[in-house]
């Protein structure tokens, strides 16, 4: 049947066959094996991003973690810190105040023994004195002492008579 | 502009003889008389399995994650229309982007096959240039009504019978892309043919009509086939909407007003 436009079924169907030849070949040789390909690229970054993306997610996890730790043991440091300053006031204000009361005592002490000391010293002062004066009195009642003393005064009066006489009306 | 050599073919019949080819037969292996473009369908079905084995066994076992400028360039193809497919029809894509693949290399391929001038001895024993495959509207016929097909069978397989009806409504589909690609293709042969005749004298002008529009055609149908065929089979794939969800909606509606 002749066809209007040189339209003619054999031909098609020959294009038909050439062009499924090459859909066939063009599919199994360049198409599928290039998007396979690119397929597989893609799944291997998309994997690859997905890894990267889940450590990052793990690291900020850690990273939260370690902040909060840090975060813990901040104040609880803080903690043991603010109790052993506490401690330390307290052991403190007891050593000073064991220690005042041991300067109280050694001072007490101190006076007592300074007390007794001068007493001692007073009441051996006293003794001295005594001692003293009582020497003293023994050498001045002791007779050398007397007697030089007589005889000084006997020179003296002596001496006062000879410059009577030799001057006139001399009393000596 | 100059006047044709009286030896040659006056334009009428030049012009007959581009659109119908029904002076110029080549014989199939001495099987039947085809025309021009039948061979030239071969030759660039032939070229184009040639270079994809020699690509698939000396290029594609070389391919690196970063790709070279070859490489880059077969990606960009394949991805080109792989991308076309699943824009256009997002449900089920997986055949369609094979399918406008072939169809969109063999359409740029056979249209550029022309610029090589590549000769053919008809039966009359006259040697002739082999025109561009889809100057013949056996070769548009072939491509419109596949790309149809496809589109039917999109429809069938991804929405059953309703895809199937929904499809052949759109019965004139089948012709208008035949006789849009073969329109396109033709017009640009007319021209060239025009101008080949008129001023065949000049030296330049014919090159560059003959290849600025070889190229432009080769470009723009292959953009046009392959874009049309995706939207259409995207349409003809897409889900339909559940039965029961429409009634829900229009009870409510009925209820709202």
């Amino acid at each position: 049947m002749a066809l209007p436009l040189n339209i003619d079924l054999r031909q098609i169907l020959l294009h038909l066959f050439n062009f499924a030849i090459l859909s066939g070949g063009l599919y199994f040789l360049l198409y599928s094996p290039v998007k396979k390909f690119m397929d597989e690229r893609e799944r291997s970054f998309r994997e690859k991003t997905e890894t990267a993306d889940e450590k990052l997610r793990h690291a900020e996890e850690l990273e939260a973690a370690n902040s909060m730790e840090k975060s813990r043991l901040d104040a609880e440091s803080a903690s043991i810190k603010s109790k052993a300053e506490a401690e330390a006031s307290t052991l403190c204000g007891e050593k000073i105040a064991e220690a005042e009361a041991r300067a109280e005592e050694i001072v007490a002490a101190a006076k007592l023994e300074g007390e007794r000391e001068k007493r001692a010293i007073i009441d051996g002062a006293g003794e001295e004195i005594e001692r003293l004066a009582i020497e003293t009195t023994e050498k001045l009642l002791s007779e050398t002492t007397y007697d030089s003393f007589i005889s000084y005064a006997l020179s003296e009066k002596r001496k006062e008579r000879a410059g009577a006489v030799g001057e006139p009306q001399d009393g000596g | 502009m100059t006047d044709a050599p009286e030896s040659s073919e006056n334009l009428s019949e030049v012009m007959n003889d581009a659109i119908l080819h029904e002076t110029n037969k080549i014989s199939l292996f001495g099987l039947i008389d085809v025309n021009p473009s039948v061979i030239s369908g071969i030759c660039v079905t032939g070229i184009l399995l040639i270079a994809a084995a020699l690509i698939r066994v000396l290029v594609i076992p070389k391919f690196t994650d970063v790709p070279g400028k070859f490489q880059m360039l077969l990606e960009a193809l394949v991805g080109f229309f792989d991308g076309l497919a699943k824009k256009n029809s997002p449900h089920k894509n997986g055949f369609l982007g094979a399918y406008i693949f072939s169809a969109g290399v063999y359409i740029f391929a056979g249209t550029i096959f022309e610029l090589f001038g590549v000769q053919a001895v008809t039966t009359e024993g006259v040697s002739i240039s082999l025109p561009a495959v889809l100057s013949d509207i056996n070769a548009a016929i072939c491509l419109g009504v596949l790309s149809y097909l496809i589109i039917l069978s999109g429809g069938i397989v991804a929405n059953g019978f309703s895809g199937a009806l929904n499809v052949l409504k759109d019965f004139s589909l089948m012709i208008s892309m035949s006789f849009r690609l073969f329109g396109a293709l033709i017009s640009g042969v007319l021209v060239t043919e025009l101008v080949y005749y008129a001023i065949q004298l000049s030296f330049v002008l014919p090159v560059l009509v003959a290849v600025l529009f070889t190229m432009i055609h080769a470009v723009v149908q292959t953009y046009v086939l392959t874009m049309l065929t995706s939207f259409f089979y995207g349409e003809a794939t897409h889900p339909k909407a559940p039965k029961k969800k429409r009634k829900a909606k229009k009870s409510r509606e009925v209820a709202g007003t």
